[in-house]
């Protein structure tokens, strides 16, 4: 090896080494909660945020999953009906690597006593978009500059639209599934939809649940009442997935008349995802079977716990105001009363607009 | 595996490029094409044969076309006089055509039949329904870069059969140029000889091709993910949702896809002239300031060059010198005059360069209309010239004014807004509902009322600043600055510099992360 090549890879060294070392600085000082408004932070950043700001210890139950997941279960519904404590840490199209990550990051400062897996996250699989994420996951995880990245965007953002409650957000919405009630019978028309678990998943789920066992955590997968998601292929391989892997499994598609499911009331698009109808129904079951098979504590009146029903009222108004509206309503409708104000004059003589 | 994923630019480039120096000199352009073809299948599968069996064939054909010309010059040797030998010419030179119609037809065959048959029986079905009867569609897998390792292979039949050079005598080094991994989604479109040394060289890796080939990857990557990633959320929402907008919001499409296709694309090629520059293979340049262009025709030869070049190497300039061109140029001269045979001789040379300009991109009539709308404009300019030059002269105004120069360029910025409105709307009828709103109930003031949540303020604000800085360097550039060269002969720590805040301000205010989809390349789906 010539002088110039060990030169130049002393030089490649001490570059990728400084690159390194500034982004371990820059992850070190991107602290969230410190630097950054927590109202304005929004999307996947913003339940992690807030995971974070829980009082160390307290979480009894996380709910884990994609949309189907964090739509279809309301921690403060729990917490009304039961008095235990639980958080969502799913995110939207969350895969399995994130998952692994979101359990990791969320057992820092908890200690759950029980984990609740959505199940539709185990079927969603592709090895292009996997593979990436292998690589990408545990990056985000130790360098959190990398994670949370777009944060600063909430620096110059006017405002959150969204306002999330232990990892929910309230949508009342309603819109109707018109299709077959025996949805369990039908084929799912997605292409990318597969039918059974992959290799690449279920060493996945093996890792969350090597750390859940060490933490002693234990595993409940359930799947949420989803028209869309759900048929019996797919129930009949999470079934003799669950016992392979020697965990719990409820089928809540299964019980939608257990549930007192009204598929013209409790979902929010058409038999996809719940609205809040539909996850005070899932919410319902799911506390009475926590009461009746798991060994958790109602902490109602607990003081160490005030803070649950002070959000609890906030929550409740939440839900009044918004009146059946979501989220992007009543940011539009803002918006529009505040132009409406700013430019009342210019606005008279456009207000036939139609289009935007 | 794109070429601007983590798994490429992470895992793939840097294995690759230990490995091809590891490797012993004579090997290295082996390692190019396994590598080429390993990412060729991360995205194609087993279509790789198909880009292996166009290597084999463009190769046969080569040889075939050289085995004619050697045999001709062999029976030529044998002849005594001229007129024998010029006999002797005629009759290989059929021979030679035969062979270049053959690689040319195949060639065009299979690229026809991948990205246009179901398009031709989509639009025959519309008639055969109407006598009661409809034609099935083929299933056809799309493989990845067919429309450039195409154009590069049936490039580099017309030159052996112009005999520009000889032809490559080793299948691997051919198959090397056709296939090499950071060209293959989207160009540029290669001749052989501007990259075929380079590739097979087998050159050891050095600092100052690093050097180049780095800061070029980041740029590219600083141009796709801060500026244009974010700008597809609006021009996505905005064209998907077309007739809920009109006015103001159709202008702010049509400027955004602009900006966003130029970043990413140009921001794409630099990722690809980067990669090809760390091993020491300089690609051509796809782009060259084009917003400074100040006519349409200008903008052409700024704006992905590489594929105008070809057009102009195998289909205008071809044209241009065919037996039925010359006859019209003769007899339009001697009836119409100078200026009508030149527009006419134009007009027969840029008809089908832009026919095919604007089906190369799709099948689709939005394409078309797209090549015909560039047809008739540089048609236009071209009919227009000597009246311009007489006005000019006429009204006693210097052309070279700078008022003049910055009027043509913004003429030149509507003509290519309007044109990439049609590109990128959903189909023509849509390109021509989008145009045609721009001209009922324009208000500046719907673009603060009725913004759309698909871009938040910290997105306008990344866009805004991004393009503001490619800009900057594309000023500078254009006014001769070497703004790349004067980063790489810095001193190490100015270096380093400039390299840390590219990838820092990618890291921060690029669009990626979990729950990001990323953003396909455009050009990619050609």
């Amino acid at each position: 090896m010539t002088q110039d090549s060990r030169k130049s890879i002393v030089k490649l060294i001490l570059f990728g080494a400084i690159t390194l070392l500034a982004v371990v600085i820059a992850s070190a000082m991107m602290r969230p909660t410190k630097w950054f408004d927590e109202n304005k932070i929004q999307d996947r950043n913003a339940r992690t945020v807030q995971m974070m700001e829980q009082p160390a210890y307290t979480i009894d139950v996380f709910n884990l999953g994609d949309s189907l997941s964090t739509a279809g279960f309301s921690p403060m519904e729990l917490w009304r009906e039961q008095g235990y404590t639980s958080f969502n840490i799913g995110a939207d199209g969350i895969r399995m690597q994130e998952a692994y990550y979101a359990v990791v990051e969320a057992c820092e400062k908890q200690k759950p006593r029980y984990l609740m897996i959505e199940s539709l996250v185990l079927f969603r699989y592709a090895m292009g978009q996997d593979l990436q994420m292998t690589l990408s996951q545990p990056l985000y995880h130790r360098f959190a500059f990398l994670k949370y990245h777009n944060i600063w965007k909430s620096l110059v953002e006017e405002e959150g639209i969204m306002v999330y409650h232990r990892g929910y957000t309230v949508n009342q919405n309603v819109w109707e599934y018109d299709g077959e009630e025996d949805y369990l019978d039908l084929d799912i028309d997605d292409p990318n939809s597969k039918m059974s678990v992959s290799t690449f998943n279920s060493l996945v789920f093996d890792r969350i649940k090597a750390f859940c066992d060490k933490k002693g955590i234990q595993i409940i997968i359930y799947s949420m009442p989803s028209a869309k998601n759900y048929n019996q292929v797919r129930i009949n391989a999470m079934e003799s997935f669950a016992k392979e892997k020697g965990v719990t499994y409820i089928d809540l598609n299964g019980k939608t008349d257990e549930l007192g499911l009204d598929w013209s009331q409790d979902t929010n698009d058409g038999g996809d995802h719940m609205n809040l109808n539909g996850a005070r129904k899932v919410v319902r079951y799911f506390g009475n079977y926590f009461r009746n098979n798991l060994d958790l504590t109602d902490h109602r009146g607990d003081p160490a716990y005030s803070d649950w029903d002070e959000e609890l009222v906030e929550y409740d108004k939440l839900v009044e105001e918004m009146e059946g509206k979501s989220f992007l309503d009543i940011y539009t409708e803002k918006k529009d009363k505040e132009w409406d104000e700013k430019y009342k004059k210019e606005d008279t003589t456009n207000n036939n607009d139609v289009k935007k | 595996m794109a070429i601007y994923t983590n798994l490429y630019l992470l895992v793939f480039l840097p294995v690759v490029l230990i490995v091809y120096q590891l490797a012993p000199k004579k090997a290295r352009w082996g390692v190019l094409l396994a590598a080429s073809y390993a990412l060729y299948i991360s995205f194609s599968k087993y279509l790789v044969l198909l880009l292996m069996a166009t290597s084999a064939f463009t190769w046969g054909i080569g040889l075939w076309l050289d085995k004619i010309g050697e045999a001709c010059k062999a029976k030529q040797a044998e002849c005594t006089d001229r007129k024998q030998k010029s006999e002797v010419k005629k009759e290989f030179q059929k021979k030679r055509v035969l062979a270049l119609r053959v690689g040319v037809l195949v060639l065009l065959g299979i690229l026809f039949y991948v990205n246009y048959l179901n398009f031709v029986i989509d639009n025959m079905n519309i008639f055969l329904g109407k006598i009661g009867t409809q034609l099935p569609l083929v299933k056809v897998m799309f493989p990845m870069g067919i429309s450039f390792y195409t154009l590069e292979a049936v490039g580099y039949i017309a030159d052996v059969y112009w005999e520009r050079y000889p032809a490559e005598k080793h299948l691997g080094k051919l198959a090397l140029f056709l296939s090499f991994f950071p060209q293959i989604m989207e160009g540029p479109i290669a001749r052989y000889p501007d990259t075929s040394d380079a590739l097979f060289a087998g050159e050891p890796l050095n600092m100052a091709n690093l050097n180049e080939g780095f800061l070029r990857i980041i740029w590219g990557l600083f141009k796709k993910m801060v500026v244009s990633d974010r700008l597809s959320y609006l021009t996505t929402h905005l064209f998907g949702n077309y007739k809920d907008y009109h006015g103001s919001f159709i202008v702010l499409a049509a400027i955004a896809y602009t900006i966003q296709l130029y970043l990413e694309f140009s921001g794409s090629i630099d990722i690809v002239i980067g990669s090809g520059k760390l091993f020491g293979v300089t690609l051509p340049e796809n782009f060259n300031q084009p917003f400074s262009a100040q006519s349409a025709a200008e903008f052409w030869r700024r704006w992905h060059m590489s594929l105008g070049n070809w057009f102009k190497n195998y289909v205008f300039y071809p044209i241009t010198v065919s037996p039925m061109v010359k006859n019209w140029n003769k007899t339009a001269r001697k009836k119409y005059g100078k200026y009508w045979s030149m527009v006419g001789t134009s007009a027969m040379a840029l008809f089908p360069v832009w026919v095919a300009t604007g089906v190369w991109h799709g099948a689709g009539w939005k394409y078309l209309f797209y090549g015909m709308y560039y047809f008739v404009i540089l048609l236009f300019g071209v009919a227009m010239e000597p009246i311009k030059e007489k006005n000019y002269a006429k009204m006693g105004l210097d052309p070279n004014a700078r008022w003049l120069k910055i009027l043509r360029i913004l003429k030149t910025w509507v003509i290519i807004f309007t044109g990439e409105l049609f590109f990128n709307a959903v189909n023509l009828k849509a390109g021509f509902h989008m145009f045609f709103s721009i001209f009922g109930n324009f208000h500046i003031s719907s673009l603060w009322k009725y913004w759309p949540n698909a871009i938040t303020t910290g997105d306008v604000w990344a866009i805004c600043v991004g393009s503001v800085i490619v800009w900057i360097v594309g000023f500078l550039k254009e006014s001769g600055v070497d703004v790349r060269g004067k980063i790489l002969n810095a001193r190490t720590p100015y270096k380093w510099g400039v390299y840390y805040l590219i990838i820092f301000a990618i890291l921060l205010f690029g669009a990626y992360g979990t729950g990001y989809q990323p953003v396909d390349l455009i050009y990619a789906g050609f």
